[in-house]
């Protein structure tokens, strides 16, 4: 008899693979986050008339509002895909449960969202004219990585949450975006540091976004498997 | 024969169950027993409860009083993995995935459940159902009534021992409804315990049991 947790790693990596196998086939979730980021560095780019100074200081701003904008976008179709033939309440009754369709769901969004930023920041920084040092492209992988692990823990929790709500697409940022506040203000600073690494040591702020991203890892999936059951 | 069941066993039951949607009450003090080897009509108008009875009994609507006893243990609420992997349901969605094929709808419920079965098998089984030439196609081309084949289809690859079934012939054609008959009678012959929510009596082909439901209470 294979314990709980084996049954629940195993129907998240299935529910994982179910996610990547449609994605490749209709790519609708890498292409409606890429777009929406695209679009928004463009206008950003045309938006800002700024000395190079003041771009560097606005940058790593705009970079994050871009992913958890473009983020946000992607939650929702994520979710949408499992509502369409009401496959969300199907995989409830499986054997995983919620904690499975959790983290199939939580580490899918996660690897949508990297795959997004791989196109999109190269593409910020080009647009908006910013050199980013040798020495601190580390701390530019790190902190997005970090930031987006946290984004994906809490936009999945809340955008499941939400999936059968009116106005979901309004909703999910709204519960979202206070919630993963320390997380954002961790990932500007940590952002410009690694533009600029005249301004030294980012101190507490690594430091404050895995704090809470564990926060996160630790209560998300409690939070989702009391709510859905409930 | 389902594991553990014997033939008559009150395998699935409602104890005083009452269920509410803000000020309305969908289910009101319904008790209800149900046993392996029969087939059970849940019938009743539209608002009358049958539905909400159907997902108390699948764990995935909470009673605000009373509890649902299945295999003899009681619950309130969402049932344990064990319990739900003995449970088969087919809902009025039909709780398939549009983006992928049938083929591949089949294989990753499967993989879900543990049921390791070899593509013959799953082909067979499509094959059964009426979707023969329609494998290898994305569910989003296919019809609603076959929609409706392959969420029997993933049921049946489950093999439970409960079968809930809302609306189990929506959509399907006069072939369909015989194979869904064919199947119902085939469940209770093996001593499977099924509860099906219909409007159309003569879909399910002859039921043990007609359970009526008015306004949330249960009246026959």
């Amino acid at each position: 008899m294979p314990s709980a947790i084996a049954t629940t790693a195993r129907a998240a990596l299935h529910i994982l693979a179910k996610d990547l196998t449609v994605e490749l086939r209709t790519r609708e979730v890498f292409l409606t986050m890429s777009l929406f980021g695209v679009l928004i560095v463009v206008i950003f780019a045309f938006a800002f008339n700024l000395d190079p100074q003041s771009l560097r200081a606005v940058a790593p701003g705009l970079l994050w509002v871009t992913v958890v904008f473009a983020g946000n976008l992607g939650v929702a179709r994520v979710m949408d895909k499992e509502r369409e033939l009401g496959a969300f309440q199907g995989l409830m009754l499986a054997p995983g449960g919620p904690a499975a369709l959790f983290w199939g769901k939580a580490v899918g969004v996660f690897l949508f969202m990297l795959a997004m930023e791989l196109l999109v920041v190269p593409l910020a920084l080009l647009f908006v004219s910013i050199e980013l040092p040798l020495a601190g492209i580390g701390m530019l992988v790190l902190g997005l990585t970090l930031g987006t692990l946290g984004f994906a823990l809490i936009g999945t929790l809340f955008g499941a949450m939400l999936a059968d709500v009116r106005m979901r697409e309004v909703l999910i940022p709204v519960v979202v975006y206070p919630v993963i506040v320390p997380v954002l203000v961790a990932g500007v600073k940590l952002t410009a540091h690694a533009f600029d690494p005249a301004l030294g040591e980012p101190e507490g702020f690594l430091p404050l976004m895995i704090g809470f991203d564990l926060l996160y890892l630790a209560l998300a999936p409690w939070v989702f498997a009391r709510t859905m059951v409930a | 024969m389902s594991v553990g069941a014997v033939a008559g066993e009150v395998v699935l039951a409602a104890r005083d169950v009452s269920r509410s949607f803000g000020r309305s009450w969908a289910v009101r003090h319904v008790t209800l027993e149900l046993t392996s080897a029969s087939l059970t009509a849940l019938v009743g108008d539209n608002g009358a409860g049958k539905s909400t009875l159907l997902h108390m009994f699948a764990g995935l609507v909470r009673p605000v009083e009373g509890c649902v006893e299945v295999f003899g243990e009681t619950f309130v609420g969402f049932l344990p993995s064990d319990i739900r992997c003995r449970m088969g349901f087919v809902g009025h969605a039909p709780f398939v995935y549009p983006d992928l094929t049938g083929n591949e709808n089949l294989r990753f419920f499967g993989k879900l459940y543990g049921v390791a079965r070899s593509i013959e098998e799953d082909r067979a089984l499509l094959t059964r159902v009426g979707l023969a030439d329609a494998g290898e196609k994305l569910v989003r081309t296919y019809s609603r009534g076959m929609t409706q084949r392959l969420a029997l289809a993933r049921m049946l690859l489950q093999d439970p021992d409960i079968w809930l079934l809302d609306e189990p012939s929506t959509g399907l054609d006069a072939q369909g409804i015989k194979l869904l008959q064919v199947l119902l009678a085939e469940a209770r012959a093996r001593g499977r315990c099924v509860v099906a929510v219909t409007h159309d009596m003569a879909a399910l082909g002859g039921v043990d049991r007609e359970v009526r439901l008015r306004a949330g209470r249960l009246v026959q």
